[in-house]
């Protein structure tokens, strides 16, 4: 494999154009995509996401470099899809019932992608038979969920609620987050993890995702 | 004690006869407050600044603190917003005080002043207003530019001096003068991160908006604060710039493109010798000591669980140049404690953040509906304070 740290500079600098051009260059060259992924674009968003926990890169920056790091990752998507290559793991999210904040979820798909999962995004005030749906149809192991009021919170109970009625809890791993969300909030409604930031939430799906396919 | 002389003995940071306290909640734990006290009066119309039903609410709470907001003397032409639709003063989901607002609706959709989009969405336990993005299409400078900014001459202050008055016919309260947001507004035009990421890569629409934004709030302030003269004591406006635990942007992002914003504003409020409040939310304290340099006074909300906000240690290292104005827990206390538990945080604050004065008490938000009546009543109990 050649040197594509260019390509993680550009992806922890922000800069889409240029994660763009080395993504294309990287495939002319018969980069192998999963391998780019890898070894480059996975450690350059785990370096954003240090960054961020450091306080030396903050939402602007974060915004900045998931959106350098999809302009690669589009490009790989129909290589990796054509020749069958698994993700990490495969995660739905979205911000629940009468909550249409969606800025701390997109943070968190964005470290979610960087951290090499396919991510299906439901997106704002998402509906407890939506969730439902999508586990059935999408097979996840992690749904994430996201409320940003305390007025909004109490759907991630009831979500949670719907798909233990609906028989598909027990088949993957739920993750919550949000500002007004707690880790004991998380134990309260009998979710499997919080994640108190977008970089912490990815860290812990990878665990999550391990345990659940060992399982 | 009045209850102006109540607060600016404490925004001195002197002991006043008891700490002072505001009111924010949103309509539905007003609408209970009103049924509880049994308060019956006519509706406002539209030629009323206040709701005279709210209004009630605060005297039967003991408020001291009173706001006249910019929005509240504004009257754009509907040629700027039509043909469909009409203006909006008192239904309007996100009032949450007794003064009128003015939006623009049409079906299902509203408009403010500025422009800035509204829907309606109901969650568990009442409905709020989601902003819309209605400048986020726009890709170059002249749309952003082209888009019908306010004018200044669409504000009429003649009637404000009466309207202040009137708010303290039964004893002076402390009246403060709502100026507006310039940050938050910007955003929630153009898409937060849209906006954001522009700041940090070419800054040119949002610096030319918040620029935008700035200069007909400082000249609009103006007219304001002429008009009122001294009944109003202090200005405020509004940016959160913090989440849970840290800046929403870097602070040399912040100092390069909001904080000469809020200068401005500030500026011209110190030259009116007035003082003033500034509201973000979240974990700020990286900025206080900026905040203090520009002439902030007082600061709210002093959001509870978030990082570097605890009310001993702000108290400690800012107290004696800063006044706090909130702190009362909105997520954990309010909604889930016991009014026991609430009693026992109120004489809690009052004793810390209320040492020798500089601090009004009131929640870290708007009390939520999902609040019980008996928890609102308990921190309104004089007595605790």
């Amino acid at each position: 494999m050649q040197d594509w740290s260019k390509l993680y500079d550009a992806i922890v600098d922000g800069d889409d154009k240029t994660s763009a051009r080395l993504t294309r260059e990287a495939i002319e060259a018969g980069e192998d995509p999963s391998i780019l992924i890898s070894a480059t674009m996975v450690p350059a968003m785990a370096e954003v996401g240090r960054l961020f926990e450091i306080e030396e890169y903050f939402v602007p920056e974060l915004l900045l470099a998931g959106r350098a790091m999809k302009a690669g990752l589009e490009l790989l998507r129909p290589i990796l899809a054509a020749s069958g290559v698994e993700p990490t793991g495969r995660i739905v999210i979205g911000t629940v019932k009468g909550d249409l904040h969606d800025i701390g979820k997109n943070l968190v798909v964005s470290m979610m992608e960087g951290a090499g999962f396919e991510v299906i995004d439901l997106g704002i005030d998402v509906p407890p038979e939506t969730f439902i749906e999508a586990v059935r149809d999408k097979k996840p192991q992690i749904v994430g969920m996201s409320a940003l009021l305390t007025v909004t919170m109490p759907a991630i109970k009831t979500t949670i609620e719907a798909m233990v009625a609906a028989g598909v809890r027990d088949s993957i791993k739920i993750m919550i987050g949000g500002a007004p969300v707690t880790e004991e909030y998380a134990r309260e409604v009998g979710a499997d993890a919080y994640g108190e930031n977008a970089s912490v939430a990815a860290t812990i799906a990878k665990r999550l995702c391990a345990e659940a396919k060992a399982a | 004690m009045s209850s102006r002389h109540r607060v600016e003995t404490a925004l001195a940071h002197r002991q006043p006869d008891r700490t002072p306290v505001d009111f924010l909640a949103v309509p539905e734990i007003w609408r209970q407050l009103v049924d509880h006290f049994g308060i019956e009066a006519a509706k406002p119309g539209d030629d009323q600044y206040f709701d005279p039903i709210w209004e009630a609410v605060l005297d039967k709470l003991d408020v001291d603190c009173r706001v006249i907001s910019f929005d509240q003397f504004c009257s754009p032409p509907a040629r700027a917003f039509g043909p469909k639709g009409r203006p909006e003063m008192w239904n309007v989901q996100s009032r949450s005080t007794p003064a009128r607002m003015w939006r623009w609706k049409t079906d299902g959709f509203a408009t403010d002043i500025f422009g800035r989009g509204f829907r309606e969405v109901a969650n568990t336990s009442g409905v709020y207003e989601e902003n819309i993005a209605t400048l986020a299409g726009a890709s170059t400078l002249a749309e952003v530019q082209a888009h019908t900014w306010p004018d200044p001459d669409w504000w009429d202050f003649s009637a404000a001096k009466s309207v202040v008055d009137a708010l303290n016919r039964d004893g002076a309260k402390h009246i403060r003068f709502r100026m507006g947001t310039v940050f938050e507004l910007a955003w929630q035009m153009r898409g937060m991160e849209k906006f954001l990421m522009e700041l940090a890569g070419e800054p040119e629409i949002p610096v030319y908006m918040m620029e935008r934004i700035t200069d007909i709030t400082i000249e609009v302030t103006k007219r304001a604060l002429d008009a009122v003269g001294d009944a109003v004591g202090m200005v405020y406006f509004y940016d959160d710039l913090a989440a849970n635990v840290s800046l929403l942007m870097s602070k040399k992002m912040w100092r390069t493109h909001i904080r000469p914003m809020h200068a401005k504003l500030v500026e011209v409020a110190k030259s009116y010798g007035k003082k003033v409040m500034y509201h973000t939310d979240g974990a700020i304290r990286p900025l206080i000591p900026d905040l203090i340099d520009m002439g902030v006074d007082v600061l709210n909300p002093i959001q509870p669980g978030v990082t570097g906000m605890e009310a001993d240690g702000l108290k400690r290292d800012f107290g004696d140049r800063l006044a706090f104005h909130g702190g009362v827990d909105i997520v954990g206390l309010l909604p889930k404690g016991s009014p026991d538990d609430v009693r026992a945080a109120v004489k809690e604050l009052t004793r810390v953040l209320g040492a020798s004065g500089g601090y009004v008490l009131a929640s870290s938000h708007h009390i939520q509906s999902d609040t019980p009546l008996a928890n609102v009543l308990a921190l309104y109990e004089t007595a605790l304070r």
